[in-house]
């Protein structure tokens, strides 16, 4: 499955955050009360918009299996396979507290790019782009971006995170609420000798990794712990799946 | 049933109906093992996952770019308001 994927241009919307995303996804598909539910599954033509697959909750409904479904996934690549580029671009969050949730959900570190303007953001995005879809790191970790001192001094105040300009490696609390720094390094935009210091960056973030030591995760657990010390997540769009049970009314 | 042994696209709807299921029946009570309940534990792996974009423009920016079809598989990165878990 991971492997079939990497033909593709992977994208999983964070539901409820976005309000255009939001419409986008109900554009695509409407469960049977005519809302957006929690999840929406759909293969797109590179176009975004040709359907290679029906649209729906999950693969479950049109797979029997994860091996079907890449196989599936292996067989629709074909025709795009002669023509296709590789892919270069970062696939980078723009809001830490959404980031640092995601990472805690994925139980994956958190990449956090920052930066004082926008210029030195983009350099340091394309350092970091090459690294991101090496064999080493692919799929490995989240990346944000946090850009101006405003937003540095946010993540500070917000997440007890203390951001210099560069990348910074860091392991989400279970809640995604905090974060404990892994690794710093800074400098990355700047240096010129770019193979040598992204091999070096490379190096040291693989064992930065090797310190990224999550637990495992019980959902029921985690839910009764949210809920003793009252966190709660306030999503940007209301959440609309009607399957999902009032929280409150489950106390 | 372990079923969040593999981060993988079957493991989203996985775990919502997972936080359906553990919400609508309530915590069991230690050393408790319900007949037919899933395992509901989440573990951490070593090995690499799908990569994804988190945002629809960057991906089909990128999807145009490059020639490339799209996988899509949104998800909520909450279970009945509790962040930190899908």
């Amino acid at each position: 499955m991971v492997t079939a994927s990497r033909n593709y241009i992977c994208v999983r919307p964070q539901t409820y955050e976005d309000k255009a995303e939001a419409e986008l996804l109900l554009s695509l598909y409407r469960g049977r009360d005519g809302v957006l539910e929690n999840t929406v599954f759909c293969v797109l033509g590179p176009d975004g918009k040709q359907r290679l697959t029906k649209a729906g909750r999950s693969p479950m409904q049109q797979f029997s299996d994860a091996e079907a479904f890449a196989a599936f996934l292996g067989k629709a690549f074909v025709p795009y396979a002669e023509e296709a580029k590789a892919v270069q671009s970062l696939p980078v969050h723009d809001d830490l507290a959404l980031a640092l949730n995601v990472g805690a959900c994925d139980l994956m570190p958190v990449a956090v790019l920052a930066a004082e303007d926008d210029k030195a953001m983009a350099k340091l995005e394309e350092r970091v782009a090459v690294l991101a879809w090496s064999a080493e790191h692919v799929g490995r970790q989240h990346y944000v971006r946090v850009v101006g001192e405003q937003a540095i001094a946010a993540a500070k105040a917000e997440h007890g995170l203390v951001l210099e300009a560069g990348l910074t490696l860091v392991e989400p609390d279970a809640f995604g609420l905090t974060a404990e720094v892994l690794l710093h390094l800074g400098g990355l935009e700047k240096r010129k000798a770019r193979t040598s210091a992204l091999k070096a960056a490379s190096a040291a973030l693989v064992e930065a990794r090797g310190d990224h030591s999550p637990e495992a995760k019980s959902r029921r657990a985690h839910l009764r712990e949210a809920r003793k010390q009252g966190i709660e997540w306030e999503s940007e769009v209301p959440v609309s799946d009607p399957n999902t049970p009032d929280r409150k009314s489950n106390d | 049933m372990q079923v969040f042994t593999r981060r993988s696209l079957f493991a989203a709807p996985l775990a919502l109906a997972l936080c359906l299921v553990s919400t609508a029946q309530g915590p069991p009570e230690r050393g408790e093992r319900q007949k037919g309940a899933q395992v509901d534990v989440l573990e951490p792996s070593l090995e690499a996952s799908i990569a994804w974009y988190g945002r629809w423009d960057d991906a089909q920016a990128e999807a145009e770019r490059t020639g490339r079809p799209i996988l899509l598989m949104s998800a909520a990165p909450q279970c009945t308001g509790a962040p930190g878990i899908w």
